[in-house]
């Protein structure tokens, strides 16, 4: 390959979204390639807005993904996405949670409507660029809310099958969380590629 | 794999975080010794050497804080094994006393310092360039290049202290230590972890006398340092041109990429510099070789601008230098601020791709860090602001208690609807504050908020103080067993070392008794009627004895206790909404303000508990005025309980 592929992973703290990310980077050198992932630590990481930037290429030198500079971007939140949407050009995919989290702040934070946030990010993300997906129902399905990163590292797999080993990535999901957990993640994975293959078409 | 077998093994390649790389690269140059104490963007280089200390025979310790860490692996680096101690950028401002000794003294094998600093503030108080730390007390600054050099750096920063016999500082921020990388692993060396001191006080005691010695030996010794570093392995001279950009550091990336990007790269004559202090004059001098107009790409502060300035006006050499004012000087490099910088520098258009959107639409929430579910301090926080609100109804709003608060996930509790933090200032402060407050305020209460660590880092002496003194002012110790904002280590406090072992807890109650403070009581955040019933009591004692008191508060973090259950294959427990009970006052999600709780939607006020995000911590049922919330199913309270001592 010759271009780096840019991802950008956002989400709330708390989410998984450096499990998520760290194993995409993770299959991105299982298959021979270069990977970085630049993460949110610290403060941001209770209950705050995360972004994690994920480069692959031949050779990566620079962690951070300029504003418009997104290949892709995923998101286990729907606020988030739209929140770091400077991050995606016209050409940028856009896979997303449809769940809203609203922070606790009584007073300062007015309740939102998924419905109209996708109606925005409708508007704003050309056709065919958009693809939703309603992780948090279906991991709350298989009764592991906490497996919703996975739906949508799932989700995120088709599309990034070039780049990825995709043995490797079974292999690792398989092994996060312990015991029961641990099936649920794969699970929920396998959900979130069979989701994007059923609604768009989009398959390993 | 675990992190132990992944960063302790022989060879191969390994996906590791830039901290972890460090530790890697420390772990190749045989490293020893390693003290530190945590803090984001650091905290991770200790954390993995503790993982690999028994298989590999390091002594690693989470100390009670940086100057203490400072002195433990100095010390051992004097007694001939090579160690390193890591902070955070303000860490090296608690260490800052040693650190200027050390570079007069020296040490007798390799000393390698890192300093995390965090362009962009995204966990600090402060944004904060240490490289001119390095320049202020003669020691020398290494930092990487990219996230892939972080091993190979380190590795080098230990040669080189080993060589010159004296400290290095090892400079990364926050995009090194915290970008997960490719790393290939080398071979190890093994650590040599039996001194042998050679008595020489008369470089190590640092008395008048010897001071003067050594002063001037010091600025000798920089002559030699600065001539070393022109060939450091990581300094290079790359590409061609009449246009040069010195790239220090991390910036060296992101100029790569933007020339990259442009289609210059090789045709700008770039130095890739990994040496910012002292900035080697020689290498400086080879790559201005018939260069017309030099720009310096670095964060923050101008250090190797500055130094190259002079060694230019010395030397005579009359080109253009641009940088801060093409660069900037606030917050951390990315791409977009290189790519502008060199394409003004060189005078090219260029066209980016235009992001879809500049602005974030005003119905996207503010996301604030907020304190956990579950977490022990809500409740506190809780039954802090009803006392607070109390206090000024019944004796006016000029005398609401003012909350001096300190550094750590509480700090959190400034937020609505506690407002239970009025200042933050550094480590410690909480209590130092309400010290100099409680003598200038007459009878307005000041109640200091600090968390467990940051009561053994640096509480203790602005606490005796308090004591000697005679103020009068609460402390609230939030004892939550663990230094829960850095991810977790264990304290003085915990009754485990950062290695596993077991360790004698030490007792904050203990501590504060023993110092002489004669109030003093330990609570239980889960238990509101009471905690409230001693907070008042201190109150009171307060206001008739004129003198301070200590009420520890102590639970263990949620995250701790979510993360024990887990281990023993415990089932969390679930909390649910009982619909035809809830009244729709909203007091568990406002005046509570747990985040797995909101309102129902829209138009209907009634609660409901989002399970993805409840950690069964049930608090929330015994706040409920209305009996609205219970556990899903039935559980077994006892051992639930045992997770949270
Ligand atoms: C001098 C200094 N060292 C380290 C830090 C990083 N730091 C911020 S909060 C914190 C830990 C606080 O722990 P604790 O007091 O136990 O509170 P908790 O996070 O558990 O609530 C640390 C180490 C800092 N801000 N300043
Ligand atoms: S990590 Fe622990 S102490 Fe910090 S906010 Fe969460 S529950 Fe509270």
């Amino acid at each position: 390959m010759a271009r780096t592929v840019n991802i950008v992973v956002v989400g709330v703290g708390g989410q998984g979204l450096l499990t998520l990310s760290r194993i995409l980077a993770e299959a991105a050198m299982a298959r021979g390639l270069d990977a970085l992932a630049a993460e949110t630590h610290g403060l941001s990481q209770r209950g705050g807005t995360v972004i994690v930037h994920v480069r692959i290429g031949d050779e990566v030198h620079a962690p951070l993904i300029p504003l418009g500079g997104a290949d892709y971007i995923l998101s286990t939140e729907l606020s988030e996405t739209v929140r770091y949407l400077s991050y995606a050009n016209r050409g940028t995919k856009v896979i997303t949670n449809t769940k809203v989290i609203l922070p606790a702040l009584p007073g300062l934070v007015k309740p939102i409507e998924p419905r109209e946030v996708l109606e925005w990010l409708r508007s704003k993300v050309g056709k065919g660029n958009l693809y939703t997906i309603e992780a948090s129902d279906i991991a709350a399905g298989l009764g592991a809310p906490q497996s919703t990163n996975m739906v949508v590292l799932g989700a995120a797999t088709p599309f990034l099958k070039d780049v990825l080993d995709l043995g490797y990535l079974e292999k690792r999901v398989a092994r996060v969380g312990r015991g029961r957990i641990r099936e649920l993640n794969l699970e929920a994975f396998r959900r979130g590629i069979s989701y994007v293959c059923e609604r768009y078409g989009v398959c390993l | 794999m675990s992190l132990a077998r992944t960063i302790g093994r022989e060879s191969g390649k390994e996906l590791l975080l830039g901290n972890e790389a460090i530790a890697r690269g420390a772990i190749e140059a045989g490293v020893a010794v390693a003290a530190a104490y945590p803090g984001t963007p650091s905290t991770e280089i200790v954390e993995a050497l503790a993982r690999v200390a028994k298989d590999l025979g390091i002594y690693v310790e989470w100390s009670t804080n940086e100057k203490v860490a400072f002195e433990v692996a100095y010390a051992a680096a004097t007694a001939g094994a090579r160690s390193l101690t890591a902070m955070k950028h303000v860490g090296l401002n608690v260490a800052a006393d040693p650190f200027f000794s050390s570079a007069y003294t020296g040490v007798e094998e390799s000393f390698v310092i890192v300093s995390a600093d965090d362009p962009g503030m995204w966990s600090s108080q402060n944004e904060q360039d240490n490289r001119i730390y390095g320049l202020h007390a003669y020691i020398p600054v290494i930092e990487a290049p990219r996230p892939k050099d972080l091993k190979d750096v380190t590795k080098a920063a230990f040669e080189l202290s080993s060589e010159l016999k004296h400290p290095v500082m090892l400079r990364s921020t926050t995009r090194l230590s915290h970008t997960r990388v490719v790393v290939e692993l080398g071979p190890i060396r093994r650590p040599v972890t039996r001194g042998r001191y050679i008595k020489n006080p008369s470089k190590y005691v640092l008395v008048p006398a010897h001071a003067r010695r050594m002063r001037k030996e010091l600025v000798e010794k920089w002559g030699r340092i600065e001539r070393r570093l022109e060939d450091f392995p990581f300094n290079a001279v790359e590409g061609e041109g009449k246009q040069l950009i010195v790239a220090s550091g991390v910036s060296y990336s992101y100029v790569r990429e933007a020339l990259e990007y442009l289609g210059l790269w090789g045709r700008v004559k770039v130095l890739k510099l990994s040496t910012p202090v002292p900035l080697p004059r020689k290498l400086v001098l080879r790559a201005v070789e018939g260069v017309e107009k030099i720009l310096v790409v670095e964060e923050l502060e101008p250090v190797v601008e500055d130094q190259l300035k002079r060694v230019l006006f010395d030397e005579g050499v009359r080109v253009e230098v641009r940088g801060k004012d093409l660069v900037g000087y606030l917050y951390e490099m990315t791409l977009d601020r290189a790519l502008s910088a060199v394409a003004k520098f060189l005078g090219v258009d260029y066209t980016s791709p235009e992001p879809l959107v500049t602005e974030v639409p005003s119905f996207v929430p503010s996301r604030p860090p907020q304190l956990c579910p579950g977490c022990p301090y809500r409740p506190l926080f809780y039954v802090l602001r009803r006392i607070a609100n109390m206090i000024a109804t019944r004796r006016g709003k000029e005398l609401e208690p003012i909350f001096t608060g300190d550094i750590g996930c509480y700090t959190l509790g400034m937020n609505p609807p506690f407002y239970a933090q009025d200042t933050t200032i550094c480590m410690g402060a909480s209590i130092g504050f309400a010290n100099g407050l409680s003598h200038v305020l007459g009878d307005r209460l000041v109640i200091a908020v600090i968390g467990d660590s940051t009561f053994f880092h640096a509480g203790i002496p602005p606490l005796v103080n308090a004591v000697y003194n005679g103020a009068p002012f609460l402390v609230v110790v939030l004892d939550n067993r663990i230094t829960a904002m850095t991810g977790h280590q264990p304290h003085p406090g915990t009754g485990m070392r950062a290695t596993g072992e077991e360790a004698p807890a030490i007792r904050i109650e203990d501590v504060a008794r023993a110092v002489g403070v004669e109030f003093v009581e330990v609570v239980d955040p889960f238990d509101l009627k009471t905690m409230q019933r001693k907070i008042m009591e201190a109150v009171d004692y307060i206001a008739e004895h004129r003198k301070p008191a200590v009420v520890v508060v102590r639970r263990a973090c949620a995250l701790l206790a979510v993360a024990r259950a887990r281990a023993a294959g415990f089932e969390i427990p679930r909390y649910v909404v009982d619909l035809d009970k809830c009244t729709g006052c909203g007091i568990c999600y406002t005046a509570f303000a747990c985040p797995a709780i909101s309102q129902l939607s829209l138009k209907d006020k009634r609660a409901i508990i989002d399970p993805e995000l409840c950690t069964g911590c049930g608090v929330c049922a015994v706040i409920c005025p209305f009996d609205a919330i219970r556990p899903e199913k039935e559980y077994d309270k006892e051992k639930w309980e045992s997770f949270w001592r």
